[in-house]
């Protein structure tokens, strides 16, 4: 990065950066070099918001992203939606704004009957369906809740900006690309007199000011994780002053600080009730302590007041070795990448260890003002679980741990055959399940290792895939007598020429290693020949992280046509001809 | 005096010009960027970066360099 392009980001970074040093900075990085992604982002609203183009670019360029902003035309819901879809936009936002959804509607609700008041909302709420079904192949579509703009108290008037958040979060729910955003908190957060400005919104209906703009890009950042970039799963904890305070191995049972009613035990104990919630939302939660291990596991299992248990964790390394090490091998027993992590420490040289080798770990340390503990995990929850999890992910800790109680089995049969056969694995294939969608379009989001194309797709890609008659979407849901590992693997298969194409194969690294992924093989051959395909192409196309599987189609028993630089590595198989590899210990069910 | 250097350097990052094109004769009508959407946005940045609150009217006539000198000039309470 050139010193303009990083003094620039540093501008951004900054909260306390102007509206001038921030434009100033966004004009200095769109002429430099982007090797980051880059994404297309639609604007319909019923009100001007010009300037929140350029904060949703700031918050963009924060998380790496190259951000191109489409601003539709004033009020024109529909046909704005329509120019989105030709123009091949990767996210639609829809901004109503209450008291404009007719003239000065805020201030004539309360007076109306209740059919004169419903009548322009339901006229809104009518284009927005049709605009919806418009974007229904679109990557994401973000409705923007309402809010009131004048301090008037709530009463008949809220409540009809309620029933309209409602309807707006009820269409949302029964689309697979569509999510409500609330905006009423923001306003909350800025406070009106800095949200708003009447000047602007009497002469060009203009009603916010940047400090509200701001807000809401940020938001949208993380709601949107990055605009797509990254995730975290896992959340590494420290013992001793993190989760209790004082030293179990020196204080004992009864001196650690953990009493609810108390302080300082009243901090750790609300803390990890977070992170109790944030382990029933999906992530993973994790020690890395120095300890020794029966003392620490002893808080867990015997403390009154311990929120979590052993059952919490995903995994554990409770030893005297350095942390660094400790997470290397948790990343390796969880089969996910370390950017994945964030490490929680109140040691400044232990995170400082772990900062300099493993960078790509996201760290926090305790406050030193302990009461600011609580606000920082609120944090970590906000960058965890923006955007939402479906609720496939809600259980994972379960399957994780169920992963690392396998791997200690291992060593105790005489062939790995032999294990894998004890394991009774299943495999429930589906062929354009709908009702997967969101789980597949998360998983192409997701999973970067073992993946052959790294092709992305959205819930609007799944549904038009799946809508094509020479197109399948596979989908295969995996159980051993461990647990059910739900959703982890996606075959796209393009039916249109004589030789069937993958698009893309990818699985879940949880399920790896078991021959699940050359279980599923036959059922696509099978349906190839039922078709009268000649055969089946495939392309390995290398990525930063996809190494693991640059030789899976070999290993498959595909042959290799083409090695080239720009269309990565192309197989080929006969449908009738070739056969390929097979795991019989894994049974293969039609779903 | 109100900071003309400083008031160039905000026209020019709102408005997205170089700021040594910005002179006394500098308006509306001769930035082809200056429309109403960027008048706005240049009110709110130079009321921040000054700290002071434009009124009404100023805020959609002062549409030249020279007019927006004299709004900040009188509202900073120098003459």
């Amino acid at each position: 990065m050139t010193e303009s392009s990083s003094e620039a980001m540093e501008v951004l970074r900054d909260p306390a950066a102007t509206m001038a040093e921030v434009l100033g900075a966004l004009t200095t990085l769109d002429k430099a070099d982007h090797t980051g992604p880059k994404v297309k982002l639609g604007i319909a609203a019923n009100i001007t918001v010009d300037l929140l183009a350029d904060y949703l670019r700031r918050h963009a360029y924060l998380a790496g992203v190259r951000l191109e902003v489409v601003k539709g035309s004033y009020d024109d819901l529909l046909n704005n939606v329509v120019n989105f879809v030709e123009q091949e936009i990767d996210h639609v936002l829809v901004i109503p704004f209450f008291d404009n959804l007719h003239v000065a509607w805020e201030s004539q609700v309360d007076v109306l009957p209740a059919d004169a008041r419903a009548a322009p909302m339901m006229a809104w709420l009518s284009e927005l369906k049709l605009a919806l079904d418009q974007a229904a192949t679109v990557g994401s579509v973000t409705l923007a809740g309402t809010h009131l703009w004048n301090s008037v108290s709530y009463g008949i008037t809220g409540e009809a900006v309620l029933e309209f958040n409602r309807a707006l979060m009820d269409l949302a729910n029964a689309r697979a690309n569509t999510r409500y955003f609330d905006t009423a908190g923001i306003v909350l957060r800025v406070g009106e007199k800095d949200a708003f400005d009447p000047r602007f919104y009497y002469t060009g209906k203009a009603p916010y000011a940047p400090a509200f703009f701001d807000e809401f890009a940020r938001r949208f950042a993380l709601s949107t994780r990055g605009f797509g970039s990254y995730f975290y799963k896992v959340v590494v904890l420290d013992c001793d002053n993190t989760l209790w305070g004082g030293i179990i191995g020196e204080d004992g049972l009864s001196g650690i600080a953990l009493d609810p009613y108390d302080y300082p035990g009243n901090v750790y104990w609300v803390v990890q009730q977070q992170l109790r919630q944030l382990e029933s939302q999906g992530i993973l939660l994790c020690l890395c302590s120095k300890n020794n291990p029966a003392d620490a596991e002893e808080v867990f299992e015997r403390h009154p007041n311990a929120v979590l248990s052993e059952e919490h964790f995903a995994a554990k390394k409770l030893n005297w070795d350095p942390k660094p090490a400790n997470l290397k091998a948790l990343a390796h027993e969880l089969n996910l990448g370390l950017d994945s992590f964030i490490f929680i420490d109140d040691s400044e040289f232990e995170l400082a260890a772990v900062r300099a080798q493993l960078p790509q770990v996201r760290t926090f340390q305790v406050p030193k003002k302990l009461t600011n503990f609580p606000g920082l995990i609120s944090g970590v929850m906000e960058i965890c679980l923006a955007g939402g999890i479906s609720s496939e992910s809600k259980g994972k800790t379960r399957q994780y741990q169920n992963l690392a109680v396998a791997a200690a089995a291992e060593d105790e049969f005489a062939s790995h055959e032999d294990y894998l056969r004890s394991l009774r694995l299943k495999v429930r294939i589906h062929r354009d399940a709908r009702q997967h969608i969101t789980r597949i379009a998360e998983l192409t989001q997701k999973s970067n290792q073992f993946n052959l194309t790294t092709r992305r797709y959205s819930p609007g890609d799944i549904t038009a895939l799946m809508e094509r008659p020479d197109a399948t979407v596979y989908s295969f849901e995996v159980s051993d007598r461990f647990g059910d590992y739900g959703i982890t693997g996606v075959i796209v298969l393009d039916l249109a020429t004589e030789d069937a194409k993958v698009d893309a194969f990818l699985m879940s690294c949880r399920v790896i290693g078991r021959g699940v992924e050359f279980a599923v093989w036959p059922a696509v051959l099978t349906d190839l020949k039922k078709q009268g395909k000649r055969g089946l192409s495939a392309t390995y196309l290398p990525s930063a992280k996809n190494k693991q599987v640059s030789d899976f189609f070999d290993r498959l028993g595909l042959s290799k046509t083409e090695e080239s630089h720009e269309r990565g590595h192309q197989y080929y198989a006969e449908a009738n001809g070739d056969h390929l590899k097979e795991s019989d210990w894994v049974e293969l069910i039609d779903g | 005096m109100v900071d003309e250097a400083r008031i160039r350097n905000i026209m020019a990052s709102v408005l997205g010009v170089d700021s040594s094109s910005i002179g006394d004769d500098t308006s509306m009508d001769t930035v082809p960027n200056w429309d109403s959407m960027r008048q706005m946005n240049l009110v709110l940045a130079l009321e921040k970066a000054f700290d002071v609150s434009f009124p009404d009217e100023d805020a959609f006539n002062a549409t030249s360099f020279k007019l927006v000198s004299l709004v900040l000039q009188e509202q900073l309470g120098g003459t």
